[in-house]
C-alpha cells in the first residue's frame, strides 16, 4: 500500500541494561526497551530472548533474599576437601583441614550474611527476575521506575482503549427508550367490553 | 528466569507457587509456602490477550472506502480476506489485503497479514520475531582469557578473537544496545595481546635457532 520500501523489523528504541544474573549453566542480562523488558539468556553461546511487555504485567515484587545454595554448595566443597587432605596428611592432619575447610566456609557465611535484593516482575504470559545483590539503592530505583513506566503504559492503553460493546442478555428488560409502549389509563378494562362477539373456540376431540 | 507458558494465577517470586488471589494487595506480603516476605504491587492490564473483532452481516467488493480507517461501524464495512465475517480494519503492509482485528500482526511500525508474517519470520526478516542469537561476544572473551592461558597458540587464536568481538560490536549496535561495549573491547586487547605475546615467542624462539646455528649459546 505504501510506495516506498519499508524498514522491516527496524526496532527504534535504544535498550539499556537493567540487571544481570549468571549461574553455573546461564548468564542472564535484563534490558529495558521502551515499553518492555527484554531478556537475554545465554547459555553455552547461544542468546535466547524473552520479552516482558508493560501493557500485560499482572504483578511487580521487590524482596530481599538470602540463598542457601551458595553456602551448602562452598561448604560441602570445603568438607570435601578438607577430608581428603585429612586422610592423605597423617601429620597434622586436622590443621591441614581446618586451613582448606576453613575459608570457603567464611566466605559462605559472609555470601549468607550479605543481603541479595530480588526483583521480579509478572506478565500474564511470561515472567523475570533481576538480581541486584547488595545494591539496595539501585534495586529500588529500578523497581520503582518500573512500577512508574508501567502504571503509565497501561493508564494510556486503558484510556486509548474504546469502550466495548455491552452484550446484553435476552432474558433482560429492555433499556428505558428502546420499546415504545402505549399510554393505556389505569381504568381501562383490559377484557373485551361486554356485546363483543366472542371468538370462535375450535371442538377439541376427545383422545381415544 | 523466565517461563513462556501461560500464566492464570500470582506466584510467589521465590518458590513460584500460587499466591493467594488478594483483592487488595498489602505493601507487605508473606508467602505461606516458603515464607519470604516481599513488597508487591498489582497491576490490571486491560490489554485483551485475543482481541475480539467487529462482525459485519454482509461484505460489499473490495476496496471500498472506510476498511483501512479501523472505523468502528460495522455496517458496509470491507470484509477482511481470511474471514468474511469480521470487519476489516487495516491493510498489510507487505501485500495489501485487507485484515480484521483478529488476523492483524502490529510489529514495530507495520501491520502485517497472517501469511506475511509466517514468510517475513521464516525469511529472518524480521529482527523483532527473532529470539535465537549467536553470543559473539561471549565467545570471544572465553577465547581471548584461554588464548592468552596459552599463548603460544596466539597467533592462531588471537585473529578470530578480535574478528568475533568486533562481532559482537556489530551486534550490540544493531541492537541498539546503551553501553556493553566494555566486553567485546576487553576480548580484543585480549586477543591483540596473545598475538604479540605469540609473536615475541616465535621471534625468540628463532633468534635462539639462529645462534645455535652460530654456535653461540643464546
Amino acid at each position: 500500500m505504501t510506495a516506498e520500501p519499508l524498514e522491516i523489523g527496524a526496532e527504534s528504541v535504544e535498550r539499556r541494561l537493567l540487571a544481570r544474573d549468571s549461574s553455573l549453566a546461564e548468564r542472564i542480562r535484563v534490558y529495558r526497551r521502551g515499553e518492555s523488558l527484554e531478556i537475554d539468556t545465554s547459555s553455552f553461546y547461544r542468546i535466547t530472548r524473552h520479552r516482558v511487555l508493560f501493557e500485560e504485567v499482572v504483578l511487580a515484587t521487590l524482596h530481599r533474599g538470602r540463598s542457601w545454595r551458595s553456602v551448602l554448595g562452598l561448604a560441602l566443597v570445603g568438607l570435601c576437601l578438607g577430608s581428603v587432605v585429612s586422610v592423605l596428611t597423617e601429620s597434622n592432619g586436622g590443621e591441614t583441614a581446618l586451613w582448606i575447610f576453613g575459608p570457603p566456609l567464611v566466605f559462605s557465611i559472609i555470601g549468607y550474611l550479605i543481603p541479595d535484593w530480588v526483583l521480579s516482575v509478572q506478565s500474564r504470559r511470561t515472567w523475570t527476575r533481576m538480581r541486584f545483590g547488595a545494591r539496595r539503592t539501585k534495586a529500588r530505583r529500578v523497581f520503582d521506575e518500573l512500577v512508574a513506566a508501567i502504571r503509565e503504559t497501561q493508564g494510556r492503553l486503558a484510556a486509548e482503549r474504546p469502550a466495548a460493546p455491552v452484550a446484553r442478555s435476552p432474558f433482560a428488560p429492555p433499556p428505558a427508550g428502546e420499546l415504545e409502549r402505549p399510554e393505556r389509563p389505569f381504568d381501562e378494562p383490559i377484557l373485551p367490553p361486554p356485546g363483543a362477539p366472542a371468538e370462535p373456540v375450535e371442538p377439541v376431540e376427545p383422545m381415544v | 528466569m523466565t517461563a513462556a507458558r501461560p500464566q492464570r494465577s500470582l506466584l510467589c517470586p521465590r518458590c513460584r507457587l500460587p499466591l493467594p488471589d488478594f483483592t487488595e494487595w498489602p505493601p507487605e506480603n508473606t508467602c505461606a509456602a516458603c515464607g519470604t516476605s516481599f513488597e508487591a504491587i498489582a497491576f490490571t492490564p486491560t490489554t485483551p490477550l485475543v482481541r475480539s473483532p467487529v462482525a459485519i452481516s454482509h461484505a460489499p467488493a473490495f476496496g471500498a472506502e472506510g476498511a483501512s480507517g479501523g472505523s468502528e461501524e460495522a455496517a458496509g464495512a470491507t470484509a477482511c480476506a481470511q474471514h468474511p465475517s469480521h470487519a476489516a480494519v487495516a491493510n498489510c503492509s507487505r501485500c495489501g489485503v485487507f485484515v480484521c482485528d483478529l488476523c492483524r500482526i502490529p510489529l514495530d511500525a507495520l501491520e502485517l497479514c497472517p501469511a506475511c508474517f509466517d514468510r517475513l519470520s521464516r525469511e529472518g526478516s524480521l529482527a523483532a520475531v527473532e529470539t535465537q542469537f549467536f553470543d559473539a561476544s561471549g565467545l570471544a572473551l572465553t577465547l581471548g582469557i584461554l588464548g592468552n592461558l596459552m599463548s603460544c597458540f596466539g597467533i592462531v587464536v588471537g585473529p578470530p578473537v578480535i574478528f568475533l568481538a568486533l562481532k559482537g560490536l556489530a551486534q550490540r549496535r544493531a541492537w541498539r544496545e546503551a553501553g556493553g561495549r566494555a566486553g567485546p573491547i576487553f576480548a580484543m586487547v585480549l586477543g591483540a595481546l596473545q598475538i604479540v605475546i605469540s609473536i615475541g615467542f616465535i621471534a625468540l624462539m628463532f633468534a635462539g635457532i639462529a645462534m645455535n646455528a652460530d654456535g653461540k649459546k643464546p
